[in-house]
């Protein structure tokens, strides 16, 4: 039969075609840009817009973190004296410890000195009285006999005291060796605690401005209250309890205070972990006005 | 988005490649069988409207084998039926039933053959409407796992870690979703419409065997 037949629209169909994927993907592109765009401002304004809001606080808090670093670098000059002080304790320390184990030695050698006299003296008193009752001939082998022993008596104790000399002076260095790293590791650590301290500080003015710009403060509000809470913070910055150390005195202000904390979540923490650890427990006093 | 898909694993990325070619081919037969249809159904109704109208069967039957590339459907059944008619009675010692079956056989088979016309690659849309779900949701299993393997060698399990890859992996089951729903939905309306045209063809087939079998004893 005729098999030649229309085909209807084939190229119109497949242009249109093309026009749906490109529609849909255009429409794709276009809303996937339009959702992931709007985020980083947004991250940007929470970071940012945190100074602002607190405008009359956060001219106090300004200059307060500044004076809060400085007595942190203070400590620093400070810190090599007591470094320098104890050195020389430990110096002084270690003059005596010599002085006192060289008397000792002394006095060690002394008392085998006068050992030695004795042994020699009753040897010989001995040996005279020997002699007397001996013929000549055998005093003077038993003198000669006497005199080794008391040489190889005298060798073995000056070979025993060499010992211990030799001792002791070991025992010396190595509690000098390990006092010095004991102190090198001191000077280091108080140098990062120092760092970190620093950190520490900036980082509770921060989550402290954070919870005070969410702060919103009660009508009845009088004076200057201070509410102490202790706030224990997850590692991700999120708050796991708050607890009411110290009322202010104004349960509306304590219960405002509450509130702000847990709206300010995530915490800002620092990137730190050996310092973020620190933040797990933090007592945070709350002004509505700082006064530091 | 197109970062999303450039930074897929190559497996996914196959599948929305897959998916793609799918899609555009399931949209390019629902174009086309959509102007099919279309053009079936109205001229069915406009040859529907001449034929009993009252023209005379054999100025119609003469246009349709004119410009039988432009007929539509009923008027080839039409024009196969009559043909057939013609030949039988011009045959002498032609019993009448014989002539009836044979005018019936041929517009029944004119009849499986424009079905047939009609209803090609309406297989394809349905297969692109059940499998293509499937076959994202593959790249998306494919590329979550990637993005699980990845974790594992993360210390601290983020959803930074995680997102960016399982983002990848969802674009794929966005794209079978995106094949499948209108490759389904087209299905159905076409094979609905179809059945409303094959529907009226028999009607008209057993009608115009009718009006056959009233000339035959008339002659």
């Amino acid at each position: 039969m005729r098999e030649d037949t229309v085909k209807p629209g084939r190229l119109p169909a497949a242009i249109l075609a093309v026009l749906v994927h490109l529609l849909f993907i255009g429409f794709l592109i276009f809303s996937v840009n339009w959702r992931s765009h709007p985020p980083p401002p947004v991250m940007a304004d929470l970071w940012e817009a945190l100074p602002p809001p607190p405008a009359k606080p956060v001219v106090k808090p300004q200059p307060a973190p500044k004076p809060k670093p400085e007595p942190v670098v203070e400590p620093q000059p400070p810190q090599p004296q007591p470094d320098i002080a104890l050195k020389e304790k430990k110096r002084k320390e270690r003059l005596e410890r010599e002085q006192q184990q060289a008397q000792l030695e002394q006095q060690k050698r002394a008392e085998a000195q006068q050992r030695k006299q004795q042994l020699q003296q009753q040897q010989k008193q001995e040996a005279e009285q020997r002699k007397q009752a001996e013929q000549e001939k055998q005093q003077q082998e038993k003198q000669l006999a006497a005199k080794r022993k008391q040489d190889e008596l005298k060798r073995k104790q000056e070979a025993l005291l060499k010992l211990n000399a030799q001792q002791a002076r070991d025992l010396m260095n190595k509690e000098l060796a390990s006092e010095t790293s004991r102190l090198q590791q001191a000077q280091q650590a108080s140098q990062l605690g120092a760092e970190q301290a620093k950190m520490e500080a900036t980082y509770k003015e921060r989550i402290r401005s954070k919870i005070a710009s969410m702060l919103n403060l009660p009508e009845n509000m009088v004076g200057n209250p201070k509410a102490v809470f202790a706030v224990t913070v997850l590692p991700s910055g999120e708050v796991g309890s708050v607890k009411l150390i110290s009322s202010s005195g104004q349960p509306a202000y304590d219960t405002a205070v509450e509130r702000a904390i847990l709206k300010a979540v995530p915490l800002p923490l620092p990137p730190d972990k050996a310092v973020a650890a620190r933040f797990r427990d933090l007592t945070l006093p709350i002004q509505p006005k700082q006064e530091n | 988005m197109l970062a999303l898909v450039g930074n897929a694993s190559l497996a996914v990325q196959f599948v929305m490649g897959l998916l793609l070619v799918a899609s555009f081919m399931s949209w390019w037969y629902i174009f086309i069988k959509m102007f099919a249809i279309r053009r079936a159904t109205r001229m069915a109704e406009a040859f529907e409207k001449e034929f009993w109208s009252g023209t005379d069967l054999q100025t119609l039957f003469k246009r349709a084998t004119q410009d039988w590339k432009q007929a539509g459907e009923l008027e080839r059944i039409f024009e196969a039926g009559f043909r057939e008619f013609g030949k039988l009675k011009g045959q002498p010692g032609m019993d009448m039933s014989a002539v009836m079956g044979g005018a019936r056989r041929a517009m029944r088979a004119t009849y499986q053959r424009e079905m047939d016309r009609l209803e090609s690659n309406l297989a394809f849309l349905a297969t692109v409407g059940s499998v293509s779900p499937y076959v994202g949701l593959f790249g998306t299993v494919w590329g979550i796992m990637n993005a699980f393997r990845g974790l594992s060698n993360v210390v601290q399990a983020t959803l930074a870690n995680v997102a960016p890859g399982i983002a990848e992996a969802l674009i794929a089951t966005a794209m079978g979703l995106f094949a499948a729903i209108p490759a389904v939905v087209a299905y159905n309306r076409y094979t609905h419409d179809i059945d409303r045209l094959a529907n009226r063809f028999e009607s008209f087939m057993e009608e115009f065997s009718n009006i056959l079998q009233r000339q035959a004893h008339k002659a």
